[in-house]
Formats: C-alpha cells, structure tokens, sequence
C-alpha cells in the first residue's frame, strides 16, 4: 500500500465520496520538505482513498485505508482534530525525516485533519469508519474463504458432563422451551393420539 | 467469527489493545466488526510520550491487521469455554486464530 502526493486536484467523478469537509487544515507529521504549519484544503473521504488538496498550496495526498492504523477524534489544545497514525513506513516522498537510520525506524507518519467546523468530527470520522471496513486485510480474508468453504462449525459441546451446573441448567431450560419444527409436531401430535386412544380403551 | 462473537460479549469493558507496532491503548471496548477493526472510547495511551499527539483522543477506530494482543479482564472470560471453542476451530484445516492474552 502507498501514500501518494498530489500535485494536481484528484478527479473524484469516479469516487463514491461519503464525506467532503471544505475549510479543512491538515498538518502532517513529520512534516513536508518547505511546509511549515497546516494547509489549508478540501477533504474528501472516499471508499478508495482518504483525499486531501489544497488550492493555495497547490498539493495534498492521497492516503489508502489499509495504511491507516488507527483515526480518533482528538480535542487537543482546543482545537478539535481527526487524528490518523499511518503504518510504519510509509512516508510521502518529501517528508522531513530524521537521517539517523534507527530514529527513522522509530518515525510513524501521523496526520491531523483540523475542519473549520468542529461539529463535522463526528461525520469524518464514522466516514472513516465505514470506509476502513470496506478494505479488510487480505490475508484474513483468505483464511475465512477457506474456513466457509468447510462447512463444520460446531457450537455445542458433544459431551454433556462437559458442561458445568449453571451450563447444564441452561440446556434444561432451552429444551424445555424449545418449539419443534412443525413436522416433528406433527409427529408428536399423532403420538400424543395413539396414547389418549389407549387411556380411553383402558377406561372402558 | 469465533473471536468476533467473543468480542462481541465484551462491549463495554475495559481492555488495552496492543499493536503490532508496540502501541497500546487502554479504552472501553465500544465495537468490533468481522474483520476485528475495534473501536475504542475513553481512551488512555500507555508510553504517551512515544505518540504526544495522541493525548485527548477520545474515541479511536484501530485497523483489525494491526492488532498483536487484547488484554481482557479476566474475570470477563471463561478461559475453560473459551479454550474448548478455539480448539474446535483449530481442527477445521488452516484457520488462523486472533491472539488473546488473558490478564
């Protein structure tokens, strides 16, 4: 998965968008080579992408969800944010980042979305929200492939003394509740016949 | 979905979920999805100054991949029932089972 910078407004006609938030400032950190402070921009939370441009400063980035580890709602020094940590490792091309190897090791990207409007935090971030669920890891998606295409699930214990008295007294009282499907009542009911005709022989 | 209905029973507790990359944050389990993304409210970082920008976050949404450990607590957890059902799941062929540490 990449971050991507942007030179040049993304084209966003192709983009389901679930969320645009217009007078938005992003700082991000470390910060860009000749940035200093926020930009000012339009963010765009896309089901592809989370994107960010700003006009004035004629750049932003494009960011993947699998590359956002963690978004949270921060109220920091009073202004309130969309805080993202990205994975390690990925750095936007011309990010100041220290040049001692080991602090670099030690460097995550991290993202703050400051909107105008604090009230939107609650949108961005359920936007994120959802989006990020719509890109699961890969490689948990293989293993439930091959776990749904087993077919066995058990959910019960096969040995009943396996359970303990509370768990026990559980499956007593579920059984006795328990509604049959309507053949099996037709089954009892024709049971319960056979055994009313023999009472009423036995009367006479 | 072993563990996604596990987690589920556990809405509204306390845990520190630990991450891959060392990180990790003690919130009030608020949701979990299929794919185990977590979302946790009320949070507190451990090691907050590794990540300064993380204090006052008060809600976050942690990516299911980056998850390393769930620290439960352990009174929440019948580890009999628990350890049972993960080895049923086990004897299916290539299942890949979250890790739980219990505290």
């Amino acid at each position: 998965m990449t971050v991507t910078l942007l030179s040049s407004p993304p084209d966003l006609s192709d983009q389901a968008v679930r969320h645009t938030q217009r007078s938005t400032d992003l700082q991000i950190l470390p910060p860009l080579a000749g940035v200093d402070g926020p930009i000012q921009g339009e963010l765009n939370i896309c089901e592809s992408q989370v994107y960010f441009y700003s006009e004035s400063a004629g750049s932003g980035i494009a960011v993947e969800y699998p590359d956002i580890i963690i978004h949270a709602i921060s109220r920091q020094d009073g202004r309130p944010s969309i805080y993202c940590q990205l994975e390690a490792g990925r750095f936007f091309p011309n990010q100041q980042l220290p040049e001692d190897e080991e602090e670099r090791e030690d460097t995550v990207t991290e993202l703050k979305f400051m909107p105008q409007d604090p009230g939107a935090l609650e949108a961005i971030y359920m936007a994120m929200s959802t989006c990020a669920a719509l890109h699961p890891d890969e490689d948990f998606l293989a293993e439930q492939k091959a776990l749904e295409e087993e077919n066995d699930f058990f959910a019960d214990p096969s040995d009943e003394s396996e359970l303990n008295d509370i768990q026990q007294a559980a499956l007593r009282h579920l059984e006795s509740v328990f509604v049959p499907p309507p053949q099996q009542q037709q089954e009892e009911q024709q049971q319960q016949q056979q055994q009313n005709g023999t009472t009423e022989q036995d009367k006479q | 979905m072993l563990f996604y209905s596990f987690f589920k029973t556990l809405v509204d507790q306390k845990v520190t979920v630990e991450l891959k990359n060392d990180l990790a944050i003690t919130g009030t389990l608020k949701s979990v999805d299929q794919f185990l993304n977590i979302k946790l409210d009320d949070i507190m970082v451990i090691d907050e100054e590794r990540y300064p920008h993380m204090s006052s976050v008060k809600n976050c949404f942690i990516r299911g991949s980056v998850v390393r450990y769930v620290q439960l607590p352990s009174q929440a957890v019948d580890t009999a029932l628990l350890q049972d059902a993960a080895r049923r799941e086990a004897a299916q062929p290539t299942p890949q089972q979250a890790n739980v540490r219990v505290k």
